[in-house]
């Protein structure tokens, strides 16, 4: 399944400055290790031992939090659109 | 009598919360802040300019913010704060106001402002931005999802903020308004107000939003809630590394 991931500016870094990206995968699972794969590090600041990080989210097409669908095991189909959206602190 | 409204903040997030509130409303205006107007501030922070450099934000807030709303015609009452936004005045100050925005700098005192508007029973907006993104999320009690539903816990990471990454000054002007929006929407009683993310990427000039369903779980509003009281032991771990 071909999907696209758009990428915070926080991780950016890792994916060369790109701030949407593709990815392969029929689940969040395997399109988080595809992405692994090809930028090295991501994996590692969106999950944990326990799944997605706690202050990370991912949005599937724009409107559903994976935590209320299947979590990583959550099914996905050509074209949809992941969004990781970390917590974000800055205001002053 | 007019809404109160409480504002953690009078930076980035807060000048034009706060401007817009204090045109389009009368409404009595508490704002805690504790820092002064310095010149890397001012390409974002629009209640201030060169002229008041060194000189408290508080003040200056007061100031314009009593001739803006004098010059559209509100009546606008402004109370401040010298200080921050700490456990020990927390839940009073939440109590206190009908809203609470938060423009907050660090997760501790973001997550400190949820849970003592959670416990106090009063709406609150939150507002986040760093580099080119933001994001607002307004909140009602009980009635839709809160931050602990979207973001668990704080992080204990080191994570980015608009001093350690940069902000560039039109998305803090963008997430203010929306959060200004929320919180007006939030005044007049819209039931749909709260439990939507609204995410900001300038570098793609996109604004998308996100309907977020409470979580079970949450240890704010969840069926069995672990969150009661203000601990200010919960908010230190996070306080201190950012």
């Amino acid at each position: 399944m071909a999907i696209k991931v758009r990428i915070p500016s926080p991780l950016r870094t890792l994916t060369k400055g790109l701030d949407e990206v593709d990815a392969e995968g029929a689940d969040v699972r395997t399109v988080i290790d595809d992405l692994e794969r090809n930028y090295a590090g991501i994996k590692d600041r969106v999950c944990d031992e326990k799944g997605v990080r706690r202050f990370v989210n991912i949005f599937l097409n724009e409107e559903d939090d994976i935590r209320f669908l299947e979590g990583l095991d959550t099914k996905l189909e050509s074209g949809d659109t992941l969004q990781i959206v970390p917590a974000i602190a800055g205001g002053r | 009598m007019s809404a109160r409204v409480l504002s953690i903040g009078a930076g980035g997030l807060g000048a034009p919360m706060l401007l817009i509130l204090a045109r389009s409303l009368d409404v009595s205006l508490t704002i805690v802040d504790d820092d002064r107007v310095a010149e890397s501030n001012l390409h974002r922070q629009v209640l201030y300019g060169p002229e008041h450099i060194g000189r408290s934000k508080l003040e200056v807030a007061r100031e314009r913010l009593l001739r803006e709303a004098s010059a559209h015609g509100r009546r606008v009452a402004i109370e401040t704060i010298d200080g921050r936004f700490v456990p020990e005045n927390a839940l009073e100050l939440a109590g206190a106001h009908d809203l609470v925005v938060e423009g907050a700098d660090n997760f501790a005192t973001k997550f400190l402002a949820a849970d003592a508007s959670r416990l106090a029973g009063t709406p609150i907006v939150h507002a986040g931005v760093v580099r080119w993104a933001g994001y607002a999320l307004g909140v009602r009690p009980d009635e839709s999802a809160c931050l602990r539903c979207l973001f668990e816990d704080l992080p204990r990471d080191t994570v980015e903020t608009c001093a350690t990454a940069g902000v560039v000054g039109s998305v803090v002007g963008t997430v203010g308004a929306l959060g200004a929006a929320l919180a007006i929407r939030l005044l007049l009683g819209d039931e749909t107000a709260g439990g939507t993310l609204f995410h900001h990427d300038a570098r793609r000039s996109t604004l998308r939003r996100a309907r977020l369903a409470q979580r079970v779980e949450c240890p704010l509003c969840g069926t069995k809630p672990s969150i009661d009281a203000i601990d200010s032991a919960r908010y230190f771990g996070a306080a201190f590394a950012l």
